[in-house]
Protein backbone atom coordinates (compact mmCIF):
# COMPACT_ATOMS: atom_id res chain seq x y z
CA UNK A 1 0.00 0.00 0.00
CA UNK A 2 1.49 3.39 -1.03
CA UNK A 3 2.25 5.36 2.39
CA UNK A 4 0.57 8.59 0.44
CA UNK A 5 -2.64 7.20 0.76
CA UNK A 6 -2.24 6.33 4.60
CA UNK A 7 -1.80 10.34 5.16
CA UNK A 8 -4.85 12.89 5.17
CA UNK A 9 -4.93 14.91 2.62
CA UNK A 10 -4.82 17.79 4.62
CA UNK A 11 -1.36 16.93 5.61
CA UNK A 12 0.28 15.80 2.36
CA UNK A 13 -0.78 19.09 1.21
CA UNK A 14 -2.24 18.40 -2.15
CA UNK A 15 -5.66 18.15 -0.79
CA UNK A 16 -8.04 17.91 -4.39
CA UNK A 17 -10.59 21.05 -3.17
CA UNK A 18 -7.40 23.76 -3.51
CA UNK A 19 -5.78 22.56 -5.99
CA UNK A 20 -8.34 24.46 -8.73
CA UNK A 21 -11.70 24.83 -10.40
CA UNK A 22 -12.51 20.98 -10.64
CA UNK A 23 -12.47 20.35 -6.65
CA UNK A 24 -16.06 19.67 -5.47
CA UNK A 25 -18.28 20.39 -2.62
CA UNK A 26 -21.83 19.95 -1.69
CA UNK A 27 -21.89 17.20 -4.41
CA UNK A 28 -21.31 20.69 -6.87
CA UNK A 29 -17.99 21.26 -8.93
CA UNK A 30 -17.44 25.62 -8.90
CA UNK A 31 -19.35 26.13 -12.13
CA UNK A 32 -22.49 23.87 -10.99
CA UNK A 33 -22.47 25.87 -8.08
CA UNK A 34 -22.00 29.18 -9.31
CA UNK A 35 -25.57 28.29 -11.47
CA UNK A 36 -27.20 27.55 -8.02
CA UNK A 37 -26.17 30.52 -6.40
CA UNK A 38 -27.77 32.75 -9.46
CA UNK A 39 -30.60 30.90 -9.18
CA UNK A 40 -31.06 30.13 -5.23
CA UNK A 41 -29.11 33.43 -3.74
CA UNK A 42 -32.00 35.94 -4.08
CA UNK A 43 -34.73 34.08 -3.21
CA UNK A 44 -33.10 33.12 -0.10
CA UNK A 45 -31.73 36.90 0.60
CA UNK A 46 -35.30 37.77 0.22
CA UNK A 47 -36.88 34.83 2.79
CA UNK A 48 -34.37 36.18 5.47
CA UNK A 49 -34.72 39.36 5.29
CA UNK A 50 -38.38 39.59 5.48
CA UNK A 51 -38.61 36.76 7.78
CA UNK A 52 -36.04 38.59 10.11
CA UNK A 53 -37.02 42.41 9.18
CA UNK A 54 -33.06 43.46 9.07
CA UNK A 55 -31.46 43.16 4.94
CA UNK A 56 -27.93 43.89 6.96
CA UNK A 57 -28.75 40.63 9.11
CA UNK A 58 -29.77 38.99 6.14
CA UNK A 59 -26.75 39.41 3.91
CA UNK A 60 -24.88 37.87 6.75
CA UNK A 61 -26.81 35.15 7.04
CA UNK A 62 -27.10 34.69 3.37
CA UNK A 63 -23.57 34.35 2.98
CA UNK A 64 -22.83 32.02 6.26
CA UNK A 65 -25.89 29.14 4.71
CA UNK A 66 -23.99 29.03 0.94
CA UNK A 67 -20.35 28.19 3.10
CA UNK A 68 -22.09 25.90 5.17
CA UNK A 69 -23.98 24.45 2.31
CA UNK A 70 -20.99 23.61 0.63
CA UNK A 71 -18.80 23.03 3.88
CA UNK A 72 -21.66 20.05 4.62
CA UNK A 73 -23.23 16.81 3.03
CA UNK A 74 -25.52 18.81 1.37
CA UNK A 75 -27.95 16.37 -0.48
CA UNK A 76 -27.01 15.65 -4.19
CA UNK A 77 -30.46 14.61 -5.56
CA UNK A 78 -31.60 17.73 -7.48
CA UNK A 79 -31.50 21.66 -7.06
CA UNK A 80 -34.76 21.18 -5.64
CA UNK A 81 -33.82 19.22 -2.85
CA UNK A 82 -30.54 21.87 -2.79
CA UNK A 83 -32.69 24.36 -2.00
CA UNK A 84 -34.51 23.09 0.62
CA UNK A 85 -31.70 21.76 2.18
CA UNK A 86 -30.13 26.03 1.71
CA UNK A 87 -33.88 27.37 3.35
CA UNK A 88 -33.40 24.75 6.18
CA UNK A 89 -29.55 26.46 6.84
CA UNK A 90 -30.96 29.88 6.64
CA UNK A 91 -33.81 28.85 9.16
CA UNK A 92 -31.52 27.43 11.41
CA UNK A 93 -29.42 30.24 11.53
CA UNK A 94 -32.13 32.75 11.88
CA UNK A 95 -33.47 30.57 14.76
CA UNK A 96 -29.89 30.62 16.27
CA UNK A 97 -29.95 34.85 15.83
CA UNK A 98 -33.46 34.93 17.61
CA UNK A 99 -31.71 32.54 20.59
CA UNK A 100 -28.85 34.52 21.00
CA UNK A 101 -28.91 36.68 23.85
CA UNK A 102 -28.61 40.75 23.18
CA UNK A 103 -25.58 42.29 24.42
CA UNK A 104 -25.20 44.68 21.28
CA UNK A 105 -26.11 48.26 22.06
CA UNK A 106 -28.21 50.43 19.13
CA UNK A 107 -24.73 52.47 19.31
CA UNK A 108 -22.26 50.27 19.01
CA UNK A 109 -24.38 49.52 15.32
CA UNK A 110 -22.30 50.72 12.44
CA UNK A 111 -24.71 53.78 10.74
CA UNK A 112 -24.75 51.83 7.60
CA UNK A 113 -26.38 48.48 9.13
CA UNK A 114 -29.84 50.53 10.48
CA UNK A 115 -32.14 49.95 8.11
CA UNK A 116 -33.94 53.55 7.05
CA UNK A 117 -37.09 54.01 6.64
CA UNK A 118 -38.19 55.76 3.52
CA UNK A 119 -35.15 53.95 1.64
CA UNK A 120 -35.65 52.73 -1.88
CA UNK A 121 -35.56 48.95 -0.61
CA UNK A 122 -39.23 50.18 0.83
CA UNK A 123 -41.19 49.41 -2.58
CA UNK A 124 -45.06 49.12 -2.53
CA UNK A 125 -45.62 46.04 -1.71
CA UNK A 126 -43.11 46.40 0.74
CA UNK A 127 -44.90 49.11 2.04
CA UNK A 128 -48.21 46.80 2.37
CA UNK A 129 -46.75 43.49 3.47
CA UNK A 130 -43.49 45.01 5.55
CA UNK A 131 -45.86 46.79 8.52
CA UNK A 132 -48.43 43.70 8.49
CA UNK A 133 -45.21 41.16 8.36
CA UNK A 134 -43.91 42.63 11.32
CA UNK A 135 -47.08 42.66 13.45
CA UNK A 136 -46.94 38.64 13.43
CA UNK A 137 -44.68 36.33 15.46
CA UNK A 138 -41.09 35.47 13.49
CA UNK A 139 -42.37 31.88 13.29
CA UNK A 140 -45.34 33.27 11.21
CA UNK A 141 -43.47 34.95 9.13
CA UNK A 142 -41.61 32.16 8.54
CA UNK A 143 -44.13 29.95 7.36
CA UNK A 144 -46.57 32.38 5.82
CA UNK A 145 -43.13 32.91 3.33
CA UNK A 146 -42.19 29.63 3.03
CA UNK A 147 -46.06 28.71 2.03
CA UNK A 148 -47.13 31.39 -0.22
CA UNK A 149 -44.04 33.12 -1.26
CA UNK A 150 -41.98 30.01 -1.98
CA UNK A 151 -44.65 27.50 -2.27
CA UNK A 152 -43.48 25.07 -0.18
CA UNK A 153 -45.79 22.11 1.14
CA UNK A 154 -46.81 21.46 5.08
CA UNK A 155 -44.36 18.54 4.40
CA UNK A 156 -41.86 20.79 3.00
CA UNK A 157 -41.92 23.56 5.55
CA UNK A 158 -41.63 20.66 8.11
CA UNK A 159 -38.92 19.78 6.75
CA UNK A 160 -37.51 22.93 6.99
CA UNK A 161 -38.13 24.43 9.75
CA UNK A 162 -38.26 20.98 12.08
CA UNK A 163 -41.64 21.33 13.19
CA UNK A 164 -44.33 18.69 12.90
CA UNK A 165 -46.33 18.95 9.71
CA UNK A 166 -49.40 18.16 11.66
CA UNK A 167 -48.14 21.60 13.96
CA UNK A 168 -47.65 23.66 10.98
CA UNK A 169 -51.66 22.70 9.28
CA UNK A 170 -52.73 24.61 12.28
CA UNK A 171 -50.17 27.33 12.32
CA UNK A 172 -50.46 28.28 9.11
CA UNK A 173 -54.02 28.42 9.28
CA UNK A 174 -53.53 30.89 12.56
CA UNK A 175 -51.20 32.71 10.76
CA UNK A 176 -52.93 33.33 7.42
CA UNK A 177 -56.12 34.22 8.70
CA UNK A 178 -54.35 36.99 11.15
CA UNK A 179 -51.99 37.93 7.52
CA UNK A 180 -55.61 38.46 5.20
CA UNK A 181 -56.87 40.52 8.16
CA UNK A 182 -53.99 42.67 8.09
CA UNK A 183 -53.89 42.76 4.49
CA UNK A 184 -57.61 43.85 3.89
CA UNK A 185 -57.92 46.07 7.26
CA UNK A 186 -54.38 47.86 7.33
CA UNK A 187 -54.17 50.43 9.94
CA UNK A 188 -54.20 54.26 8.57
CA UNK A 189 -50.77 55.10 8.90
CA UNK A 190 -50.34 51.36 6.40
CA UNK A 191 -52.18 52.67 3.89
CA UNK A 192 -51.11 53.64 -0.17
CA UNK A 193 -51.35 57.21 -0.43
CA UNK A 194 -54.09 57.24 -2.98
CA UNK B 1 -59.91 24.77 9.44
CA UNK B 2 -61.73 23.21 6.30
CA UNK B 3 -60.07 23.34 3.04
CA UNK B 4 -61.84 24.21 0.06
CA UNK B 5 -62.25 21.63 -2.81
CA UNK B 6 -61.51 24.11 -5.49
CA UNK B 7 -58.31 25.22 -3.47
CA UNK B 8 -55.81 22.81 -5.70
CA UNK B 9 -56.89 24.80 -8.69
CA UNK B 10 -56.23 27.86 -7.99
CA UNK B 11 -53.06 27.17 -6.83
CA UNK B 12 -51.53 25.26 -9.46
CA UNK B 13 -53.04 28.64 -11.63
CA UNK B 14 -51.12 30.84 -9.51
CA UNK B 15 -47.97 28.47 -9.46
CA UNK B 16 -47.86 28.54 -13.56
CA UNK B 17 -47.96 32.29 -13.87
CA UNK B 18 -51.69 31.62 -15.32
CA UNK B 19 -53.87 33.07 -12.75
CA UNK B 20 -56.19 35.06 -13.94
CA UNK B 21 -55.66 34.71 -17.61
CA UNK B 22 -56.53 31.04 -17.59
CA UNK B 23 -58.77 30.62 -14.99
CA UNK B 24 -62.62 30.13 -15.87
CA UNK B 25 -65.14 32.85 -14.56
CA UNK B 26 -66.50 30.28 -12.83
CA UNK B 27 -63.91 29.44 -11.05
CA UNK B 28 -63.42 33.37 -10.48
CA UNK B 29 -66.27 33.87 -9.50
CA UNK B 30 -65.99 31.08 -7.10
CA UNK B 31 -62.22 32.66 -5.52
CA UNK B 32 -63.85 35.81 -5.14
CA UNK B 33 -66.93 34.42 -2.87
CA UNK B 34 -65.03 31.83 -1.03
CA UNK B 35 -63.12 33.09 1.87
CA UNK B 36 -60.19 30.31 1.80
CA UNK B 37 -59.54 30.92 -1.80
CA UNK B 38 -59.87 34.52 -1.76
CA UNK B 39 -57.16 34.55 1.07
CA UNK B 40 -54.86 32.33 -0.76
CA UNK B 41 -54.93 34.40 -3.96
CA UNK B 42 -54.42 37.40 -1.90
CA UNK B 43 -51.04 36.01 -0.22
CA UNK B 44 -50.09 34.56 -2.49
CA UNK B 45 -50.13 37.83 -4.60
CA UNK B 46 -48.67 39.67 -2.24
CA UNK B 47 -46.06 37.32 -0.96
CA UNK B 48 -44.74 36.91 -4.68
CA UNK B 49 -44.81 40.46 -5.61
CA UNK B 50 -42.76 41.21 -2.45
CA UNK B 51 -40.66 38.37 -2.85
CA UNK B 52 -40.04 39.26 -6.88
CA UNK B 53 -38.86 43.33 -5.45
CA UNK B 54 -36.14 41.90 -2.55
CA UNK B 55 -35.14 39.27 -4.45
CA UNK B 56 -33.79 41.88 -7.34
CA UNK B 57 -32.93 44.70 -4.48
CA UNK B 58 -30.18 42.69 -3.09
CA UNK B 59 -26.46 43.18 -4.31
CA UNK B 60 -24.76 39.19 -4.36
CA UNK B 61 -21.02 38.32 -3.37
CA UNK B 62 -19.33 37.12 -6.20
CA UNK B 63 -20.16 32.80 -6.10
CA UNK B 64 -16.44 32.35 -6.60
CA UNK B 65 -15.43 34.33 -2.74
CA UNK B 66 -18.20 32.18 -1.18
CA UNK B 67 -16.58 28.84 -2.80
CA UNK B 68 -13.01 29.30 -1.92
CA UNK B 69 -14.31 30.32 1.75
CA UNK B 70 -16.03 27.15 2.03
CA UNK B 71 -13.39 24.89 0.88
CA UNK B 72 -10.86 26.96 3.61
CA UNK B 73 -13.43 26.12 6.11
CA UNK B 74 -13.25 22.71 4.58
CA UNK B 75 -9.42 22.09 5.35
CA UNK B 76 -9.54 23.88 8.56
CA UNK B 77 -11.86 21.55 10.04
CA UNK B 78 -10.10 18.53 8.61
CA UNK B 79 -6.98 19.90 10.22
CA UNK B 80 -9.11 20.33 13.35
CA UNK B 81 -10.39 16.68 13.27
CA UNK B 82 -7.19 15.48 12.31
CA UNK B 83 -5.21 17.59 15.38
CA UNK B 84 -8.19 16.37 17.89
CA UNK B 85 -6.59 12.45 18.80
CA UNK B 86 -3.00 14.14 18.79
CA UNK B 87 -3.71 16.77 21.17
CA UNK B 88 -5.34 13.62 23.24
CA UNK B 89 -2.50 11.61 22.95
CA UNK B 90 -0.29 14.58 24.06
CA UNK B 91 -2.40 15.24 26.99
CA UNK B 92 -2.01 11.39 28.05
CA UNK B 93 1.27 10.79 27.92
CA UNK B 94 1.92 14.18 29.94
CA UNK B 95 -0.63 12.90 32.74
CA UNK B 96 1.35 9.45 32.57
CA UNK B 97 4.45 11.24 32.72
CA UNK B 98 3.17 13.28 35.75
CA UNK B 99 1.66 9.57 37.12
CA UNK B 100 5.06 8.34 36.99
CA UNK B 101 7.23 11.18 38.15
CA UNK B 102 4.73 10.70 41.49
CA UNK B 103 5.03 7.07 41.99
CA UNK B 104 8.97 7.53 41.43
CA UNK B 105 8.90 10.39 44.16
CA UNK B 106 6.78 8.52 46.88
CA UNK B 107 9.09 5.69 46.96
CA UNK B 108 11.83 7.35 47.16
CA UNK B 109 10.60 9.85 49.86
CA UNK B 110 13.17 9.06 52.66
CA UNK B 111 16.08 8.78 50.84
CA UNK B 112 15.19 12.11 49.43
CA UNK B 113 14.49 14.10 52.39
CA UNK B 114 17.56 12.52 54.08
CA UNK B 115 19.63 14.08 50.80
CA UNK B 116 17.92 17.24 51.50
CA UNK B 117 18.65 17.36 55.18
CA UNK B 118 22.33 16.41 54.04
CA UNK B 119 22.03 19.77 51.74
CA UNK B 120 23.43 22.08 54.43
CA UNK B 121 25.40 20.27 55.91
CA UNK B 122 27.43 19.79 52.40
CA UNK B 123 27.59 22.98 51.83
CA UNK B 124 27.98 24.42 54.65
CA UNK B 125 25.71 27.44 55.60
CA UNK B 126 23.64 25.73 58.45
CA UNK B 127 24.09 28.21 60.22
CA UNK B 128 22.58 30.97 57.75
CA UNK B 129 19.16 28.97 57.99
CA UNK B 130 16.75 30.28 60.57
CA UNK B 131 15.76 27.46 62.87
CA UNK B 132 12.42 26.24 61.16
CA UNK B 133 13.82 26.19 57.95
CA UNK B 134 16.78 23.59 59.43
CA UNK B 135 14.08 20.47 59.42
CA UNK B 136 14.08 18.43 55.50
CA UNK B 137 10.67 19.34 55.62
CA UNK B 138 11.15 23.23 55.85
CA UNK B 139 14.31 23.19 53.62
CA UNK B 140 11.85 21.41 51.05
CA UNK B 141 9.54 24.60 50.75
CA UNK B 142 12.77 26.43 50.82
CA UNK B 143 14.02 24.83 47.40
CA UNK B 144 10.29 24.89 46.33
CA UNK B 145 10.11 28.40 46.57
CA UNK B 146 13.26 29.66 44.97
CA UNK B 147 12.29 27.44 41.93
CA UNK B 148 9.14 28.94 41.96
CA UNK B 149 11.28 32.39 41.93
CA UNK B 150 12.96 31.74 39.51
CA UNK B 151 10.10 30.46 37.06
CA UNK B 152 8.20 33.27 38.06
CA UNK B 153 11.41 35.78 37.08
CA UNK B 154 12.04 33.48 33.71
CA UNK B 155 8.29 33.89 32.94
CA UNK B 156 8.14 37.33 33.15
CA UNK B 157 11.37 38.06 30.92
CA UNK B 158 9.42 35.68 28.41
CA UNK B 159 6.47 37.97 28.72
CA UNK B 160 8.95 41.10 28.32
CA UNK B 161 10.90 39.77 25.58
CA UNK B 162 7.42 39.10 23.82
CA UNK B 163 6.05 42.60 24.44
CA UNK B 164 9.58 43.96 22.77
CA UNK B 165 9.13 42.05 20.03
CA UNK B 166 6.04 42.97 18.91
Amino acid sequence: MPYESAIPQPLTGDAPELTGGHARAAGMDSDTFAGFYERSARPLWAYLARVSGDPALADDLLQESFIRFLAADAPTDGEVASRRYLFRIGSNLLRDHWRRPRHTSIDEVPEDRVPLAGTTEQSDSAILLGPALQQLKPRARQLLWLAYAEGYSHQEIAAITGLASASIRLLLFRARRQMARLLQNPRPSERRPA
Amino acid sequence: MTACSREPEIRSLLDRGHWPAAASPELTAHAAACTRCSQLLLLTQAFRADRTRAAASVRLEAPGVLWWRAQLRRRNADLQRLQRPLLGAQIFSVLLSLVAAAIFLASQSKATLAWIAAVPHVLHFESLLPEPLQSPLGLAALIAGILALIAAVAKALAYATSETRD
